[in-house]
C-alpha cells in the first residue's frame, strides 16, 4: 500500500477548543475513503489541514511525501472542494470552471461539458444567483472533472436533490473505476455512500475512532434484540454502543464480530441478530459522551 | 443488498446465481469488474473482490486481454456445492422453525406434497 | 497503474502551464472589474464634468470657453479621482474573494501575489498610459471644448506627459497597495483586527500631525511639497506601496481561508 497521505500526532486547537488531538493517519493511494463524523468533530478542519490553507503547529503531515504549505508542486495535485467556497463578485459558473481548467493538470473538459449538461448548471448565470444546489453542481464538476491524484469532497452534496446526489455517486465510481485517484469523501448521508466506500475514517471530538476497511468497519457490531433479560445476559462483559427497550423486550448494539460460538448461544436464546448499517454504527459510536476509542 | 454478508460475497453470490440459472453461460463472458461496479454501484475494489473469489474457486477465469469468462463445468460444480450446503442453509431452519410451531413429520410431509402441485 | 501512480515520484511533465499566469488570467477573465467599470466611471465621470462645464456657463450667462481656455469657475474638476476610489474597492474584494477562490483551487499564496501584484502592475501602467494621451487629448482641445480639466487639472496643470505618466502610475500603485493591505488586515484579523488597525493608524497620523505643529513644520512641508512638483510628491508615495505590499505578503503568508 502507498500512502499518499500521512499525518502524525496531529493537533490543533482554536481558542478554548481542540479541533484535532493527537490525530494520525494514512491516506492510502487510489482509494476511496470515507471521512466521517458529527458536526465540528474536526473534519473540515483536518481538511484544510492537510489541503495546505491552514498550518499545522502540531505533528507532521506529509503529502505525496512532503510537506503541503505554500508548495506548489503537492498543491497542484490536490483538488479540495469544500462547500463554504468564495467565489469573486461577477463569476459565473461557466468563469469558475474555465478558470478551474487552468489549475488542474488533468482537467478533462469534455467530460465537464458532460456533467454541465447532467447537472442542468446554466453556464452564463452568475454565482451568487444560483440556488444551493447549483452551487454544489458547481463544486462537484470542479472536483470530478479535475481529475486530481488527491481530491477531497467536503459535503459536496448540500442543496443538490436525491437525483442529482445520485448522479454524483454514479459518474465518481465511473470516472474513479477509468482513472483511479484518492478520493476523501467527507459526508453525513453515510448509508447513500457506505457502498461507494472502500477505507472508512470515523473522526469525534477530535479524535480518530475508526480509521479502518470499510468491510471490516461494516461489521464492528450487532445488534441483539430479544426479551430484555436474555439480551442482558448475552450483552453482559461485551461493550455495549447502544440500548434500547420497549416493554419487556429489548435491543442492544454491541461492538466486536461475533463468532459463531456467539452466534449459536444468542439463537438458543431466542434472541435475533441483526447487522447495523455504516450510518446507525456511526451513530451509535459518536452519540454517547462515553466515547470508548478503537486502539 | 443487505447489511448481513460483506459486499464481495454478495457479489460473488450474484454471479454465481446468473451462473446457475444460465443468464451467465459457460465459456461466456461476464461483464468487467468495472461494469459490476457500476451496475450495483459499488466500490471496483469490492466487485474486485467478489470477482476475484470466484476466480480462486475455479468458477471464473481470465484470458488475458479479454475478460473474465466462466470456466467449463463451474454450473455442475456450483450446483453441487449448493446441494451440500441445501442442508444446513434451508433444511435446518425450516426444521427448527417446524418444531418451534409443532408442526410434526406428517403434517411436514403433507405440507410438502401440497406445495408441489401447486 | 496510471498517472496517478506517478505522481508519488518527482517526475514533473514535460510542459506545464505557469500557474501565476492563470492567476492573473483568473483576474481579467471576467474582463468587468479590472477594465471595463473603471474605464466607464471614468468616461461617465468625465461626461458629467463637461455636462455640468456648460450648464454653469449658460447659467452664467458667458460662453463656454473663456479667455484663458478656461471656462469662467469651473476649471478643474476632481472626477479624475472617481477611477481611483473604484480601483481601491476592486483591490479589497480581490483579497476578499480573489484570493479564498485561487486557494480553493490549490494555488499557493505566493504564486497568487505574484500574479496579482502583476495585474496591478500591468494595469497602473496600462491606464496611466491611456490617461496620458487623454491628458494631451484634453490639452488640444482646450479642456473638452469647454473648459473642464480631468486629466490635467490642478496639480497637473503644467506637469510634461511623462511626469502625468509618472505620477498616475503611482498613483495607481498606492491605490492598488494600500487597498490590498487594509483587505489583507481583514483577511487575516477580521472585524476586530481591522477596527483597531484603523485605529492605530488614526493615532499615528493624527500624532504626526501634532509633531509637525509643534515643530512648525507646516510651512516646510509645504515648501517641500512645492519643491518636490506633482511628480515628486507621486514618487514620494512609492515607499508607502513598498510597504503596503510588504504588509500584504506578510499578512497573507499566515492567513488561513476561514469557511
Amino acid at each position: 500500500m502507498n500512502a499518499v497521505v500521512e499525518v502524525t500526532g496531529l493537533s490543533k486547537r482554536f481558542k478554548d477548543v481542540v479541533a484535532l488531538d493527537d490525530v494520525s493517519l494514512s491516506l492510502h493511494e487510489n482509494t476511496i475513503h470515507g471521512l466521517l463524523g458529527r458536526n465540528g468533530a474536526g473534519k473540515t478542519t483536518l481538511m484544510q489541514l492537510l489541503t495546505g490553507q491552514d498550518f499545522p503547529p502540531h505533528g507532521t503531515v506529509r503529502v505525496f511525501g512532503q510537506h503541503p504549505v505554500e508548495n506548489a508542486a503537492v498543491l497542484r495535485r490536490i483538488c479540495f472542494i469544500k462547500e463554504s467556497q468564495k467565489y469573486p463578485e461577477n463569476f459565473t459558473a461557466g468563469h469558475v470552471l474555465r478558470s478551474a481548467s487552468w489549475f488542474y493538470e488533468g482537467w478533462d473538459q469534455g467530460f465537464a461539458d458532460q456533467l454541465v449538461r447532467e447537472f442542468r448548471l446554466p453556464l452564463k448565470r452568475e454565482i451568487k444567483k444560483l440556488s444551493r444546489g447549483q452551487l454544489s453542481a458547481v463544486g462537484v464538476i470542479v472536483g470530478l472533472a479535475a481529475r486530481a491524484p488527491l481530491t477531497f469532497f467536503d459535503e459536496p452534496y448540500l442543496g443538490l436533490d436525491a437525483v442529482a446526489r445520485q448522479l454524483f455517486y454514479d459518474r465518481l465510481l465511473e470516472d474513479y473505476a477509468e482513472h483511479p485517484r484518492t478520493v476523501v469523501l467527507s459526508t453525513h448521508l453515510i448509508d447513500e455512500v457506505a457502498n461507494l466506500l472502500e477505507r472508512v475514517i470515523l473522526i469525534d471530538q477530535g479524535r480518530i475512532l475508526i480509521d479502518d476497511e470499510a468491510e471490516n468497519a461494516r461489521r464492528a457490531a450487532t445488534t441483539v434484540a430479544g426479551r430484555a433479560d436474555a439480551v442482558d445476559a448475552f450483552a453482559a462483559g461485551r461493550e455495549v454502543l447502544h440500548r434500547s427497550g420497549l416493554g419487556g423486550l429489548s435491543a442492544v448494539t454491541v461492538r466486536g464480530q461475533l463468532s459463531d460460538q456467539d452466534r449459536a448461544a444468542a439463537d438458543a436464546a431466542g434472541l435475533d441478530l441483526s447487522p447495523v448499517s455504516l450510518q446507525d454504527l456511526v451513530v451509535r459510536t459518536t452519540s454517547g459522551t462515553d466515547r470508548k476509542e478503537v486502539a | 443488498m443487505d447489511e448481513g454478508k460483506p459486499i464481495f460475497v454478495q457479489i460473488a453470490e450474484q454471479i454465481e446465481n446468473d451462473i446457475i440459472s444460465g443468464a451467465l453461460p459457460e465459456e461466456g463472458q461476464v461483464p468487467s469488474t468495472n461494469e459490476f461496479a457500476a451496475f450495483h454501484r459499488i466500490n471496483p475494489a469490492t466487485a474486485g473482490k467478489g470477482v476475484n473469489r470466484l476466480v480462486d474457486a475455479g468458477v471464473l477465469y481470465k484470458r488475458r486481454g479479454i475478460g473474465m469468462f466462466v470456466a467449463e463445468g463451474a454450473r455442475a460444480r456450483l450446483i453441487e456445492g449448493r446441494r451440500e450446503r441445501f442442508q444446513d442453509e434451508y433444511l435446518g431452519p425450516l426444521l427448527a422453525e417446524a418444531a418451534k410451531l409443532g408442526i410434526d413429520r406428517q403434517q411436514l410431509i403433507t405440507m410438502l406434497e401440497k406445495g408441489k402441485n401447486a | 497503474m496510471t498517472a496517478a501512480a506517478a505522481s508519488l515520484t518527482t517526475a514533473q511533465p514535460a510542459r506545464r502551464p505557469s500557474r501565476v499566469l492563470g492567476v492573473v488570467r483568473l483576474h481579467l477573465v471576467d474582463g468587468w472589474n479590472y477594465v471595463f467599470v473603471p474605464w466607464l466611471v471614468t468616461g461617465a465621470a468625465l461626461l458629467i464634468s463637461i455636462v455640468i462645464a456648460i450648464i454653469i456657463a449658460r447659467a452664467s450667462g458667458g460662453s463656454a470657453v473663456g479667455a484663458d481656455g478656461f471656462t469662467e469657475g469651473v476649471q478643474f474638476s476632481g472626477a479624475g479621482q472617481a477611477m481611483f476610489w473604484y480601483l481601491g474597492v476592486i483591490a479589497i474584494q480581490t483579497i476578499n474573494l480573489a484570493l479564498p477562490f485561487a486557494l480553493g483551487l490549490s494555488v499557493t499564496r505566493r504564486e497568487f501575489l505574484l500574479g496579482t501584484g502583476a495585474v496591478f502592475l500591468g494595469i497602473s501602467l496600462i491606464n496611466s498610459a491611456l490617461y496620458t494621451v487623454l491628458g494631451g487629448l484634453e490639452e488640444l482641445t482646450g479642456g473638452w471644448w469647454v473648459g473642464t480639466r480631468m486629466f490635467t487639472s490642478l496639480m497637473l496643470h503644467d506637469v510634461d506627459p511623462l511626469g502625468r505618466f509618472v505620477f498616475f502610475t503611482c498613483l495607481h500603485l498606492v491605490v492598488f497597495t494600500f487597498g490590498a493591505a487594509m483587505a489583507s488586515v481583514f483577511f487575516r484579523w477580521k472585524a476586530m483586527g481591522t477596527t483597531i488597525t484603523i485605529i492605530a493608524l488614526a493615532f499615528l497620523l493624527v500624532g504626526l500631525a501634532a509633531l509637525v505643529t509643534f515643530t512648525d513644520g507646516w510651512a516646510g512641508i509645504g515648501d517641500w511639497l512645492a519643491a518636490s512638483g506633482t511628480v515628486g510628491v507621486g514618487l514620494w508615495t512609492l515607499p508607502l506601496t513598498a510597504l503596503c505590499s510588504l504588509a500584504t505578503w506578510a499578512l497573507l503568508s499566515r492567513a488561513t481561508p476561514k469557511g
